[in-house]
């Protein structure tokens, strides 16, 4: 069946059965339970979106496997133009749920193991580019949603996954057999994972041939038996179990919803199996994911910080604040650092290459420079909101409290505005910026698609320290054998 | 006549496009017969981009009987008198 409405995304997860754990008790039904549904209502925008008129330019495009249209979010990047209409696709998608929408680690994975399985067979003459095709074109058309497994939970930092106490800290092969193979171990921080379909697993780091059980590259679905999702804590997140109000964005949440995935023995057909042993592609594919997803955040990350700019000027409208030139002032700042995130990844798109596979790539060193600018320019977005929008930001009442039959009356009378503005919209923009500005979804642009450690390394590498050294030495009048 | 609407993408428009072509729906009353980008026989397509980099320009086929618009700025009034002239235009 093909998924092509918000209402078939749905039937597909109440139909998938799959184990999913919450403040620990099993779901029965992610698609009725308030902690899941805001998820699965921004990734069904995917869904919704690709079938609007105003959107479909951004939302599908032309397989090229098939010719037939698809989701964009299941699309093999073919030119320079497709990067670039991936990241205005993320602005454009953030704009109308103001979260995480999810299906862009899929994505990345997808394309990622596209190029690397290329690769493989080149070097190794094995089959695994046209078996992740035919995966690929299942997912294209039965427009399932796939969740890109990167994260191991790693254990001990400072050993590799060999050395570790407990062999299972990285996802491994613990049996290989004639049909399959079958795996053990967990990733962590799986974005989406309770409402996908699907699970492109990859390695977490480089490997050596000590670890070569590591190197392990598969598909599976979410309903595969031995597969356990556990899913995480969020800010607040008690507040989707009450009224609208508290919870800031009622509809769509915050950040994507995480969840550590167990894999305690689980089969896998070879058919799935796309790297089983190939050490020295680890850290390529690694990489490759990396600067797909990192591609990625000055897109749905500015389109996010257009909606929290544009709640903190209607907040300081509310409270009469807006003429203040500070004010103007900081609106401005904001606008100034989401367009740098913005520009970052528009930049690295257009200047993408097209990879032995014939897949486009962005440019991984300005990936890598936009997703570092995100970790600390959201932060400051943040902060500037919270300078705006004032103190009442984390002091405000209940909405119990304003819709009390004694105690409401003041809230409404004593945290009113300007003229002419309810209390309760007032208080609806600034839940919505305490929603968009704290705790988890701060946290989320600091350490998604990589911790800031892991750009400056990637700064290490791709940086052209010798070259910089060149420059500066032929400016400054030293001769290339003169001694340092 | 017959007239069919093409959005650009919306990755950060300068103002609500389908509020816009909502306007110029109801300003057109039943001069036009709205009909789907993919039908043939059109007299003329309004394209609705967000911005002035008007992205679906390089990829429309019907360039000849396409009005474009890349702001909120035209009136719906004035865009439907460009699309009659193009949809007369175009039966010339």
């Amino acid at each position: 069946m093909k998924i092509s409405t918000k209402e078939d995304y749905i039937k597909s997860l109440k139909e998938q059965g799959h184990v999913v754990y919450y403040n620990g008790e099993l779901v029965q039904d992610i698609t009725t339970h308030p902690a899941f549904i805001p998820h699965i209502n921004a990734a069904a925008k995917t869904y919704e979106m690709a079938l609007a008129p105003e959107f479909e330019d951004l939302a599908t495009a032309v397989s090229h496997l098939t010719g037939r249209r698809i989701s964009r979010f299941t699309h093999i990047h073919q030119s320079v133009e497709d990067l670039i209409k991936k990241v205005q696709l993320l602005r454009a998608i953030a704009h109308e749920t103001g979260s995480c929408f999810q299906r862009c680690v899929g994505w990345d994975a997808m394309n990622a193991t596209y190029m690397t399985t290329y690769d493989i067979d080149d070097k190794y003459g094995t089959d695994y580019h046209s078996r992740f095709i035919e995966y690929l074109k299942m997912i294209q058309d039965t427009n399932k949603m796939v969740v890109g497994g990167m994260t191991d939970t790693k254990g001990d930092r400072s050993k590799p996954p060999s050395q570790q106490a407990d062999p299972d800290l990285f996802t491994h092969v613990v049996e290989k057999r004639q049909d399959g193979i079958v795996i053990k171990g967990s990733k962590a921080h799986q974005t989406g994972a309770a409402n996908s379909h699907e699970i492109l697993i990859m390695p977490t780091q480089a490997m050596r041939e000590a670890d070569k059980d590591y190197a392990l590259c598969c598909a599976l679905p979410l309903n595969s038996p031995g597969v356990i999702q556990i899913f995480g804590r969020q800010t607040n997140d008690e507040r989707k179990f009450g009224g609208r109000l508290d919870a800031g964005n009622p509809d769509y949440g915050l950040v994507g919803g995480e969840t550590l995935m167990v894999f305690d023995n689980v089969f896998v057909p070879w058919e799935r199996v796309f790297m089983c042993g190939e050490y020295d592609f680890s850290g390529i594919l690694v990489e490759r994911f990396a600067t797909f997803h990192r591609q990625n955040y000055g897109g749905c990350k500015g389109g996010v910080s257009d909606v929290v700019i544009g709640a903190t000027a209607l907040a300081a409208e509310m409270q009469g604040s807006a003429g203040a030139s500070h004010v103007k002032d900081k609106l401005a700042e904001m606008m100034h650092l989401t367009e740098t995130i913005y520009a970052g990844s528009i930049s690295c798109s257009a200047m993408g290459r097209k990879t032995t596979s014939g897949a486009y790539y962005p440019d991984p060193l300005l990936a890598n420079c936009t997703k570092q600018n995100v970790s600390r320019h959201i932060y400051e977005i943040g902060r500037l909101a919270h300078d705006v929008a004032g103190g009442i930001l984390a002091t405000m009442p209940f909405e119990a409290d304003l819709r009390n039959e004694k105690v409401g009356k003041y809230v409404e009378k004593y945290l009113a505005g300007v003229k002419g503005v309810s209390t309760e919209n007032r208080l609806r923009v600034l839940r919505l910026i305490e929603n968009m500005t704290g705790g988890t979804a701060l946290v989320e642009s600091m350490h998604g698609a990589g911790s800031p450690q892991t750009q400056k390394v990637m700064y290490g590498r791709l940086g052209k320290l010798d070259m910089k050294k060149k420059m500066a030495k032929k400016l400054a009048g030293i001769t290339e054998d003169s001694a340092h | 006549m017959r007239v069919a609407i093409k959005f650009c993408g919306g990755c950060d428009p300068t103002f609500d496009r389908v509020e816009f072509a909502n306007q110029v729906k109801r300003t057109a009353g039943e001069h036009f017969t709205w009909i789907g980008l993919d039908q043939d026989s059109k007299d003329a397509v309004l394209v609705i981009c967000g911005c002035q980099r008007a992205c679906p320009i390089e990829e429309i086929q019907d360039i000849s009987i396409s009005v474009v618009v890349t702001s909120a700025e035209l009136s719906p009034e004035i865009v439907v008198d460009r699309i009659l002239r193009k949809g007369k235009n175009n039966e010339n």
